[in-house]
């Protein structure tokens, strides 16, 4: 297993929902790279198509939801070309993914015990012995407390950063060669949020996995990420390494997000924030050109004609912007 | 500076029902004797995470629950134990708004209708005046007038608390609880809604309680803060002291809890240990005290009086006394 | 001035209200579109129909004329006192969907308000109501029918009467399961925070989200109606000769049924097609009012 290798290439990935109403591109042409043991931090609002670009690589994508076009090459092979059989061998063990809502991705009627068992069952040749001894292993290893005692509890007599904490020794239970996280700790107080965090960060550096981090907090991503891809309305718009996202943002969407969330960064209080005005677009009243065009401040007339490319400005910075914000402001 | 809400020792708990016939097996005690006082034009700010009981507070002064003991004074006048039809007057001075932009509003009225209902109910102005207002307060709040017919479906999160924010103030009130006003919104919309808050509190002579849970959020609108753990108030202080000189180990945990949106930042942590303990059974004097690095024997014995410190700067802690003097050591 | 926000402000640029909506939906619904279809041509029969086919229902031909099978004159022939049928099926139609609609919309109302107050003010209120709608739930419906039949009297508006006191509470139960879920709502404590009277909440909040299943219910509660009505006057209650009923065709045709059995087929048949209609129509708009169509 080599370090700067590369374990997951996603390649003009393009998923669309055929509903009554039109055809929605929740997904549409998107590009990024995440090496062994790396974190890859996909950061976008509601509408940009993070999770949807998720479930596609873990080929979870039901009607009206289609993927139309790109490749998913993990580990050499295209996934989307994968038999379903195929498929379900990796899912859980090789990917891994943890959600937002713990209750509801734990089945209840079910012990804890049990699903991490079975979720080792699955992929591994061991006795059910040997699989409970890994799974009170697990346990510990995620931080929860007297682990054979948890090991016969219910989902719902555990608090909510147990049960997330539980997911996330289901996911880790087969080694997963990549975890995908989708807005995992969003739903919990901060300071559980802090707890699974540092969790996260261990347990990557521990297993070496790699890591795709999905979620709209900024504050998170900085904490969490090697890079950063920025997304809005289903393309990627910025994509670059952490420090250089946050210190020197191309794209106005992203440099108008760094303005305008309130962070423990800014000094005055009861002062206007710079918002950025407008809305993100309904799906089906996508503007001509660039998506982000009548949000945009520096907007020009092409801007409203044509889509730009995502453009390679600085070495391994690109931006899909006809005029990147020139000034390497320091935002943070 | 006159205070235009004064809470005295507010006591809140839920029945917890159990048995054959229902009866009270327990007690919630969502909030446990708490006091505090809002300035007349400030924005006082409630935090804490999960069960701190802050939301409760928040809707007991409203009277939308019904306090269990304790005080209410709302501009000089005892509102805790009035008759709900002695309370209608003052709701006119009175005012919430709702977390959730999706469930606060009547999927089934027009906006028009939703905005207009406060000066129905209060027979305020005949029907012409009443709708003349409407469009006065759309346009205060950012909305375009022509959409008075449209049902709140047709809108997006942001413009919705909009909505929610001009039903708010059709009467214009003294007095607004914030409950979470933003946490739904997408990260690009909260500046916006924000800026609007702080906007009309200028405008209109407003007085918020603002409750949430982010505190980067509360640093940015906020004169003053109170910090809330399982129903008790533990410091309450001016925004840039709080953030500046937290006194209790909850704060000072909660603070280093919030990730930064910087990625140089290096979070040192204080990391709590275990779990909320549960509402129905907390623990023995000070409720902290099983998650506190600094817990000694006295924590178990004596609840910690919330005394001032220095200058309205109130701590709840054993080892915090007057002239901000800090004693507290690392147990082991 | 907040900034005016310079956007596709709303996220539709066409005027969708929630009618609008059922309706289009509704008519993607192949079964619901050939309910309405067959019951447009069913209330076409039973309205118009008797201005076109200008025959007296209650015009007894002359002796021998009993009985005839279907001829020119008599497109479905003549029954036991020498009435056209196709006449009398018509206006059987009229009386049958008249008790049908009317009981069931009277029953979905008292079941409305019912479950409205039940599921608003809660507590002994709820209680008080809730046990009268399970006493009367408990009892055993035709037995019962019959003796308040026979207290009430013979007759549409005895008829009416006592299919609405069996039929409410479906829906009390419906509505009041609706509105306990509408009063989690933040909409609800908003209305309650503006100091919004109980009834404004339970009329202007709630009412307008119970429409929807109240609708369904209401549908489909004419065509068990309907059935009601023909079970009554099959019985002797009910709609009374020289009245014509579907359902009291039906009795009638007991007597003759293994002579002209077609005297069975075609009240029988009317009703079978009737009701179907209704329930898929109801099926229809319940599917189309899913609340689950936007939120």
């Amino acid at each position: 297993m080599e370090k700067n290798q590369i374990l997951v290439d996603v390649k003009d990935l393009k998923t669309y929902f055929f509903t009554d109403d039109g055809v929605v591109e929740a997904v549409d042409g998107v590009s990024f790279t995440i090496k062994r043991g790396e974190v890859l931090g996909l950061v976008g609002e509601s509408g940009c198509g993070k999770s949807v670009a998720s479930l596609s690589i873990m080929r979870l994508i039901d009607k009206p939801g289609k993927i139309v076009g790109g490749e998913v090459i993990f580990k050499g092979e295209d996934l989307l070309k994968k038999t379903e059989e195929e498929i379900r061998k990796i899912r859980g063990s090789e990917i891994a993914m943890i959600f937002q809502e713990p209750m509801t991705s734990l089945n209840p009627v079910f012990t804890i015990g049990n699903q991490i068992i079975e979720a080792i069952l699955l992929h591994q040749d061991l006795s059910e012995e040997e699989a409970k001894k890994r799974t009170i292993e697990l346990l510990n290893l995620v931080g929860i407390p007297e682990p054979e005692r948890r090991f016969n509890q219910y989902p719902h007599e555990l608090s909510g950063g147990m049960r997330q904490r539980a997911m996330i020794a289901m996911a880790i239970s087969c080694n997963p060669d990549l975890l995908i996280s989708d807005e995992a700790t969003t739903a919990l107080d901060v300071t559980i949020q802090a707890q699974i965090l540092e969790l996260m960060k261990d347990l990557q550096k521990k297993i070496g996995m790699a890591v795709l981090f999905i979620t709209h907090d900024l504050a998170l991503v900085a904490e969490m990420a090697n890079n950063i891809a920025v997304t809005y309305t289903g393309k990627i718009v910025e994509y670059s390494d952490a420090r250089s996202v946050f210190k020197n943002p191309k794209h106005p969407y992203t440099y108008g997000l760094l303005r305008s969330v309130p962070s423990l960064l800014f000094e005055e209080t009861k002062v206007e924030l710079p918002a950025i005005e407008g809305m993100v677009p309904s799906p089906y009243h996508m503007p001509q050109g660039c998506h982000f065009n009548p949000r945009c401040p520096f907007v020009t007339e092409i801007c409203r004609k044509e889509m730009p490319e995502l453009n390679e400005l600085e070495p391994h910075h690109l931006v899909r912007c006809f005029h990147p914000v020139q000034a390497a402001k320091e935002v943070v | 500076m006159k205070k235009i809400l004064e809470v005295q020792n507010l006591v809140k708990f839920f029945p917890v029902l159990g048995g054959v016939f229902s009866r009270p097996v327990g007690w919630v005690k969502a909030v446990d004797d708490v006091s505090f006082h809002i300035y007349e034009g400030e924005t006082f700010s409630l935090v804490g995470e999960t069960g701190s009981g802050k939301t409760t507070i928040g809707k007991t002064i409203l009277r939308l629950i019904e306090p269990t003991k304790g005080k209410i004074i709302f501009d000089g006048k005892d509102v805790t134990s009035i008759s709900l039809s002695e309370m209608r007057p003052l709701r006119r001075s009175m005012q919430i708004i709702f977390q959730d932009p999706y469930g606060s509003l009547n999927p089934r009225l027009p906006i028009g209708e939703i905005i207009r209902e406060p000066l129905l109910v209060h027979k305020i102005g005949t029907k012409k005046e009443q709708e003349e207002r409407v469009v006065e307060i759309m346009k205060l709040v950012g909305l375009s007038p022509e959409y008075l017919h449209r049902y709140p479906h047709e809108f997006s999160g942001g413009q919705r608390q909009r909505i929610g924010i001009a039903r708010a103030v059709a009467l214009n009130p003294k007095f607004i609880v914030a409950d979470e006003p933003v946490s739904a919104l997408d990260a690009s919309i909260q500046a916006q809604v924000l800026n609007l808050l702080l906007e009309l509190q200028q405008k209109l002579a407003l007085t918020y309680l603002l409750i949430a849970h982010n505190l980067a959020v509360v640093r940015h609108v906020s004169d003053r803060v109170g910090v809330m753990y399982l129903g008790k108030l533990f410091e309450v202080t001016d925004t840039k002291e709080l953030f500046d000189n937290p006194l209790h180990p909850y704060t000072q945990a909660l603070l280093s809890a919030i990730p930064v949106p910087d990625p140089d930042v290096k979070k040192v942590r204080v990391l709590l240990q275990g779990d909320l303990p549960s509402p129905i059974n907390p623990p023995s004097g000070c409720r902290f005290r099983t998650r506190c690095r600094y817990a000694k024997d006295i924590c178990a014995e004596k609840e910690p009086p919330l005394i001032d410190v220095d200058n309205e700067h109130y701590v709840a802690c054993h080892f915090v006394k007057k002239g901000k003097k800090v004693e507290y050591t690392p147990s082991l | 001035m907040a900034e005016e926000i310079a956007l596709g402000e709303v996220t539709q640029t066409v005027e969708y209200s929630y009618w609008r909506l059922v309706f289009h939906r509704l008519l993607k619904h192949k079964l619901a579109m050939v309910g309405l279809v067959s019951l447009l041509i069913i209330i076409l029969f039973a309205l118009v129909g008797p201005f076109i086919w200008r025959v007296n229902p209650f015009l007894q031909l002359a002796g021998g004329e009993e009985l005839l099978p279907p001829s020119v004159a008599h497109p479905l022939g003549t029954d036991d006192y020498a009435r056209d049928v196709l006449a009398r099926l018509m206006y059987g139609g009229r009386i049958s969907l008249l008790i049908g609609f009317s009981a069931a919309t009277s029953a979905t109302v008292v079941g409305a308000v019912v479950g409205l107050t039940a599921g608003h003010y809660g507590g002994i209120v709820d209680t008080i109501l809730m046990r009268i709608v399970d006493i009367l739930l408990s009892i055993p419906i035709f037995p019962l029918l019959i003796a308040l039949a026979s207290v009430v009297g013979k007759g549409i508006l005895p008829l009416i009467f006592v299919i609405v006191v069996f039929g409410w509470m479906g829906d009390a139960r419906l509505v009041r399961s609706v509105v306990l879920s509408l009063k989690e709502e933040e909409f609800s404590e908003a209305a309650r925070a503006i100091g919004c009277s109980g009834r404004r909440i339970m009329f202007v909040h709630y009412l307008p989200n119970v429409m929807a299943p109240i609708i369904v219910s209401t549908t489909l509660g004419i065509g068990s109606a309907i059935i009601y009505e023909a079970s009554i006057s099959f019985l002797g209650f009910g709609v009374q000769a020289p009245l014509a009923s579907w359902g009291n065709m039906l009795q009638n045709a007991q007597n003759y049924m293994f002579i002209t059995p077609r005297m069975v087929w075609y009240p029988g048949l009317a009703i079978l097609f009737t009701v179907l209609s209704f329930n898929f129509m109801g099926d229809g708009l319940r599917d189309a009012m899913d609340p689950k169509l936007y939120r």
